[in-house]
């Protein structure tokens, strides 16, 4: 019984020998990260004077602060508009590619809708500004050809976070997409011939047997999305850098300039733990409400 | 219910040919069963009949109507899949329900018709679970039930009880049988197994490489096959076959096995001696038609040395070897034991066949064309 006991230990420090540096680097790179953020939220530091303790007064600016509710505002109906372009656009060009007979046209197409993914934000914001310039873009180009108008994509108050929201969802179209052909090819085709025979087609069959079945994939690629989406930054900053106004400023943004242009560290710090709270309560109603439409086979 | 006509039907992928202008004349309310080894285009056919695959050439009319470019949901079929193909998300009522509320049924007609057939298929329980909630023989049940709301005109199942147990697939094959007599719908049953076959058929399509070997009831297949394929098709343990030729001794016809073991050639070949003379010949007995000695009107004995025994029970099968070939006998249990190395079979000549070694078609076929 001893001896057993003594192999147990030693087989758990083991364990703890091999978990030990991924433990070190998620306590140096994320959690003592987040822990040094949170601590820095109730101190005034500008990185030249030493600290000073504020106690609360950052969260109580923040509450008044219009700038932050603007930036706030702006990120949470970008991401929001981001996950569902995504999703939409992501299931319907699975369920298309999925249905091209020949299957050099279905590799092709895998490809070029995953290859934006690749790319960096910096560099698909810098082309697509020159896309959606106002006079030489040759997106109004078009809208003039057949009629419609040139628009302000990037210099209306009321179209440019769309502009952005269009620019990012096309960059990660790629990501949902290849989650929805993953999750597509895991329905048996045997289904999908029954629900032919049963009267379940077109529209019926996406609602009735296509959701349903790909609904992990939906909740995953939405929660997901919405994670990153809340975190962007270099789509707007190079299209706009923020403006007109603050019309396409995000969170992480604002987050950027109060802590390395304008040095307040201990303001920048509580506006990341509020973004981060702000994720941490969207992540938690999602897995919550998961249960009444996510189904697991 | 509806009658249903294949005529010239064949199907290609690419430049393979699966099914080869296979024609079927199925009447009301009959049951008819596909049966073959894997790839022989038994699966392909029923998917073109529900509409899941296009036709390459010919025609499928059910109920008199072409339905080539007939819409699956549209040609009044139901379908019992081999995996149950059932929706995983919905409850037993829901998978039961679903095809009736996308016709637009009434909610109270949709009710009582799944009740009555979640009744008849001891379903009433379960109508609240999902398909994971349930054992493979009651899913099948499930898969069925959804088929038989529907009141099709045509029921067709491609191999629905390979993913039984043993036990299971007897018990499932009786309740289908009972459907059958109930319900009286046409129905096209896909298997490989000729046991199902034979015991649910009204008639049998026996099929291989895409064409048709032969289409007759389970008595008319295993009594008359036309080929060396029915013929070791149908029937388990299958039909021994054993190199042999004509010989005329004394002025008697003789029929020759390759060891120079001679058997008086049956009278059913009396008129065509000196054709059979001219041909490669292979002789064709069922294991059940060599038995145990029993005064055969038309017997022959042998004394035979038995290489294996495989007690069954009620029966026990006899390996040994005739011909230079493997061969199967079945006897009574007590007439063997496994002290003796040898044993005396009787074979009954009135029941075996001759297959030409050349075209593997029984003998009796080839001059009836």
């Amino acid at each position: 019984m001893l001896e057993i006991a003594s192999l147990r230990k030693a087989k758990s420090r083991l364990g703890f020998l091999f978990v030990a540096p991924t433990m070190l680097g998620i306590f140096a790179f994320t959690a003592g990260p987040i822990l040094f953020s949170f601590a820095l939220s109730f101190f005034y530091w500008d990185v030249l004077s030493p600290m000073k303790f504020a106690g609360l007064s950052h969260y109580d600016y923040i509450m008044r602060d219009d700038v932050a509710a603007m930036t706030f505002r702006n990120t949470i109906y970008f991401a929001f508009m981001v996950v569902l372009l995504q999703n939409i656009i992501g299931f319907s060009l699975a369920m298309a590619v999925r249905n091209v007979a020949n299957k050099y046209f279905r590799y092709f197409f895998r490809s070029v809708f995953f290859l934006p993914l690749i790319m960096s934000g910096a560099t698909v914001s810098v082309f697509m500004a020159y896309f959606f310039d106002t006079n030489f873009g040759i997106v109004n180009y078009y809208l003039e050809l057949i009629g419609v108008g040139s628009v302000r994509w990037l210099t209306s108050t009321d179209v440019v976070l769309v502009t952005t929201v269009l620019v990012y969802a096309w960059q990660h179209i790629g990501f949902t997409f290849i989650l929805f052909l993953g999750g597509f090819a895991s329905i048996p085709e045997e289904v999908i011939d029954a629900a032919d025979v049963d009267g379940l087609t077109g529209w019926r069959k996406i609602l009735y047997v296509y959701i349903p079945m790909v609904s992990p994939t939906i909740f995953f690629s939405s929660v997901i999305g919405f994670i990153h989406a809340v975190q962007v930054f270099d789509h707007p900053y190079i299209l706009t850098r923020g403006g007109p106004g603050d019309a396409n400023r995000t969170a992480v943004m604002y987050i950027y300039e109060k802590a390395f242009q304008d040095l307040e560290f201990g303001y920048g710090s509580t506006l990341a733990i509020l973004l981060f709270i702000i994720i941490l309560i969207v992540t938690a109603l999602q897995f919550y409400v998961q249960k009444k439409w996510v189904f697991y086979e | 219910m509806a009658n249903v006509n294949l005529s010239g039907l064949s199907k290609k992928f690419g430049g393979v040919t699966v099914v080869d202008k296979i024609g079927i004349d199925i009447e009301h309310g009959e049951f008819i069963v596909l049966v073959g080894p894997s790839g022989c285009g038994k699966s392909t056919t029923l998917r073109m009949v529900a509409g899941l695959e296009d036709s390459t050439e010919g025609d499928i009319r059910i109920g008199g109507l072409v339905v080539n470019y007939v819409q699956p949901k549209d040609r009044d079929v139901a379908m019992v899949f081999q995996n149950y193909a059932l929706y995983p998300h919905m409850n037993v009522y829901k998978n039961i329900s679903i095809s009736l509320s996308m016709r637009g049924v009434d909610r109270a007609e949709i009710d009582k018709r799944v009740k009555e057939v979640a009744s008849t298929l001891g379903l009433q329980d379960l109508l609240t679970r999902l398909p994971k909630q349930l054992s493979g023989g009651q899913r099948q049940r499930v898969a069925m039930g959804r088929a038989i709301v529907r009141q099709p005109a045509v029921f067709l199942f491609d191999e629905p009880l390979s993913n039984l147990d043993a036990k299971l697939r007897v018990q499932m094959r009786t309740e289908i049988k009972k459907i059958h007599q109930r319900v009286a719908t046409t129905i096209i049953y896909v298997t490989h197994d000729q046991t199902e076959a034979m015991t649910l058929a009204d008639r049998i399509v026996v099929m291989n490489g895409g064409k048709i070997e032969q289409i007759g009831s389970p008595q008319e297949l295993y009594d008359f096959p036309i080929s060396k394929f029915v013929a070791s098709f149908i029937g388990s343990p299958s039909m021994n076959f054993v190199a042999c030729e004509v010989v005329m001794e004394e002025r008697n016809a003789f029929l020759k096995i390759s060891d120079n073991f001679l058997i008086r050639l049956p009278e059913q070949y009396s008129d065509c001696v000196d054709m059979l003379m001219e041909q490669k010949l292979e002789l064709g007995f069922r294991p059940e038609h060599i038995t145990e000695p029993r005064s055969y009107k038309y017997g022959h004995e042998l004394e035979i040395d038995i290489d294996v025994l495989e007690p069954l029970g009620n029966d026990t099968m006899v390996y040994f070897t005739f011909g230079g070939q493997g061969c199967c006998a079945r006897v009574l249990p007590s007439y063997v034991s496994k002290s003796r190395a040898s044993i005396l079979l009787e074979l009954d000549l009135s029941k075996i066949h001759l297959i030409d070694s050349d075209s593997n078609l029984i003998v009796k076929a080839v001059q009836n064309a």
